[in-house]
């Protein structure tokens, strides 16, 4: 067994609430952080948190937390022991797992080999298949032409999924439901996977309509050994970004449950894969649950699972890296209740998810019993227009899934955010929709109940007409007062609130 | 003063004071009823009872979130609100249009989204990314005017009537804030924001 070697200083690779996050784990295991940031994000919390700062020069993603060199830089400016990625930029690039590993620095996460295989998808699909984990029928590798893949037509059916093999975010994939459109479908394919990723492979699978999306999550310590802590299920999203993540999912019966988290430790094993993961499925039922792909990286999603076992994923990451062995096994993880996660992202959803840059003029987190939030707004902050929408995590822990619900939604009533719209409305919408409630949603539930949405958006039952009229008017009168007596600072009126007002004038 | 608050097809008048003050009781009238407010600024808490009777007790209006958008030279304020109204158990979304009631001048616009306007302004804050009308061309509804960038989306703004371009007041490349004028049109032109959402 290999020596645990301490860390005692993390770099955090990210910004937002996972920065946040990481850091809080942290200091709770008595390690020092590193923030880093861009020229938008000097006055984030995650810079306020963290024990030191290093500043990464611009703004864009590209200039700052995917621009491995100045990250390098910044780990030995700051001699970082240890580098965690967050999510998301470059958490699952494994080119930089080896900058970080050549810089001297150990890397969060699974190894670059495990990550490597993990996101090659038919390498992938391939070790699943040898461990027995059900794959989405299909080409076992890339197809040689259009003959071969009218073959795969034959015993897939219709629809099936043409993707491209190096492809991702939605990239390089059609959808084909008939011979007729097969020939034009892959040539088309073939010259996206050429443009988009200089790769003509093109494998093909079969189309799940309106499937569930349940994935598990695993955690492994570097001695191999490695535990789930049961599903999630995030079926609620739009234009494939979850919305609302909750653990277990009343989908799956407790077998059902237990075989599908085994076989994914299983697979995860066989990858070699140290840290937290996520192996996603897509469900076409309960009894044809498919894999689809490996996270290899900490999810946003995670804090659902942290709350239904009373394990914190984040520190067993860190604890994993130091060379420590899991403590626990298997049956010592106990399901417990039920959680769910609501994303508040700065985007106004009666607005078609207009994506809403602006000042936090005042927010007002809820609180109470088996509420937890992860953000990192305070009054007066400003979220940039460059980076993700997701502005805070609301996660709610109940003793089953209806007490869980009914706490969300008082939750959401008692959350303040002023200054910019955000998705909370739309999460309380969902609250009230039937199939939510019955939790009979697919991945496809927020386009097809639009209309729903809609409706409910803008909804003022006739008798509460009166005083939000006069609460309108109020905050009208109060507006042309503060905007008059020049504390403009208070005032949210267009135009008086941002910087980026300024410089959209100067540029 | 008197304010007139459009929402959806109603308008209903609501009296406030001239100058409001904070967390002190005042006197106003809702749609014609006479009631006694308190405001809160720093909670945004508004209480009201009813002043007619006596054995009224207050009524908490609790409120999520707040914009106002007003723009210089138009008289109407835009005001969107998510609040609880008292013995509701959900947050209730509110947009109007509130405007001073003056005497014999009767707000324009009816609020919502289909108004026409003269002048495109930003929704958004962002870059934009492409401009597709151009000075003195005419537009054709669902031609996109163009597109604006922010927060890793794509966003396109379409026409949905037709109109003359007088003035493009950005280019490629150049940062917007909300209410930042866009496009100048030669008359009043309704305008759909579409939001295409690719990532980019």
């Amino acid at each position: 067994m290999t020596a645990t070697k301490p860390i005692k200083k993390i770099l955090i690779a990210n910004r937002g609430e996972i920065a946040v996050r990481v850091i809080r784990a942290a200091k709770e295991l008595g390690i020092q952080t590193v923030a880093v940031f861009s020229d938008a994000d000097q006055f984030s919390l995650h810079v306020k948190l963290a024990d030191f700062a290093v500043r990464l020069p611009g703004n864009t993603s590209a200039e700052t937390y995917l621009n491995v060199p100045v990250l390098v830089k910044a780990i030995k400016e700051s001699q970082a022991d240890a580098v965690h990625p967050g999510y998301g930029f470059l958490s699952e690039n494994a080119d930089f797992v080896d900058a970080v590993t050549m810089a001297g620095a150990k890397f969060i996460g699974p190894s670059a080999k495990a990550m490597r295989l993990m996101g090659d998808k038919i390498a992938a699909k391939r070790l699943m298949k040898e461990h027995k984990v059900p794959c989405t029928p299909g080409s076992e590798g890339p197809l040689k032409d259009l003959n071969d893949l009218q073959n795969h037509a034959k015993t897939v059916g219709y629809p099936m999924i043409l993707k491209a093999t190096a492809g991702g975010g939605g990239r390089g994939m059609r959808v084909v439901r008939t011979d007729a459109d097969l020939a034009e479908a892959f040539a088309a394919c073939t010259r996206e996977a050429i443009s988009y990723f200089g790769n003509p492979a093109v494998f093909c699978e079969k189309y799940i309509e309106n499937p569930r999306h349940i994935e598990v999550q695993v955690l492994f310590d570097e001695q191999g050994n490695g535990v789930h802590l049961f599903e999630r299920d995030c079926s609620v999203q739009r234009r494939h970004q979850k919305l609302i993540e909750e653990a277990p999912s009343s989908y799956l019966s407790h077998d059902q449950r237990m075989e599908i988290g085994r076989r994914a430790v299983t697979a995860a094993k066989a990858a070699g894969y140290a840290s937290a993961g996520t192996i996603e499925f897509i469900c076409e039922s309960p009894d044809h649950v498919y894999f689809m792909e490996m996270n290899t990286r900490i999810q946003v999603e995670h804090t659902v699972s942290e709350e239904i076992t009373n394990i914190d994923l984040v520190k067993w990451q860190i604890r994993v890296a130091q060379g420590e062995v899991l403590s626990m096994k298997q049956e010592d993880i106990k399901l417990r209740g039920w959680a769910i996660e609501a994303r508040i992202n700065a985007e106004d959803p009666a607005k078609g998810f207009l994506p809403s840059p602006g000042v936090v003029s005042s927010v007002r987190f809820p609180s109470g019993p088996g509420i937890r939030i992860e953000s990192h707004l305070y009054p007066g902050y400003e979220i940039p227009q460059y980076y993700d929408s997701m502005v805070a995590k609301l996660i709610v822990w109940g003793e089953d899934r209806k007490t869980a619900m009914a706490r969300l939604n008082r939750a959401l009533g008692e959350f303040e955010i002023a200054g910019v719209p955000t998705t909370a409305k739309f999460h309380e919408a969902v609250l009230r929709h039937p199939i939510f409630i019955d939790g009979k949603m697919t991945t496809s539930f927020v386009e097809k109940e639009a209309d729903f949405f809609k409706q409910e958006f803008l909804k003022v039952q006739s008798e509460d007409v009166d005083v939000a009229a006069l609460l309108a008017a109020v905050f009208a009168a109060d507006d042309q007062n503060l905007s008059q007596s020049g504390t403009l600072a208070n005032s949210d009126s267009v135009g008086l609130r941002s910087r980026w007002f300024d410089s959209a004038r100067h540029v | 003063m008197d304010w007139i608050v459009n929402i959806g097809e109603r308008a209903i008048k609501i009296s406030l004071p001239d100058s409001m003050p904070d967390n002190i009781p005042f006197m106003a009238t809702m749609n014609e009823k006479a009631v006694e407010v308190i405001w809160q600024r720093a909670t945004r808490l508004l209480k009201y009872r009813d002043c007619t009777d006596q054995r009224s007790i207050w009524k908490s209006v609790h409120t999520r979130s707040k914009n106002v958008s007003r723009f210089a030279g138009e008289p109407d304020v835009g005001v969107s609100i998510e609040f609880t109204p008292s013995g509701r158990f959900s947050t209730t979304i509110l947009e109007a249009t509130v405007s001073m009631a003056l005497h014999g001048v009767h707000s324009q616009n009816q609020g919502g989204a289909k108004k026409k306007i003269k002048s495109l302004r930003s929704q958004i804050t962002g870059k934009v990314l492409k401009v597709f009308a151009k000075p003195s061309g005419k537009v054709e509804p669902g031609d996109v005017l163009l597109i604006i960038e922010a927060m890793k989306m794509e966003n396109r703004i379409l026409a949905t009537s037709s109109a003359v371009v007088d003035a493009i007041l950005v280019s490629e490349g150049s940062m917007v804030a909300v209410g930042a004028e866009l496009i100048i049109f030669e008359r009043n032109i309704q305008i759909e924001h579409r939001y295409v959402q690719a990532r980019s």
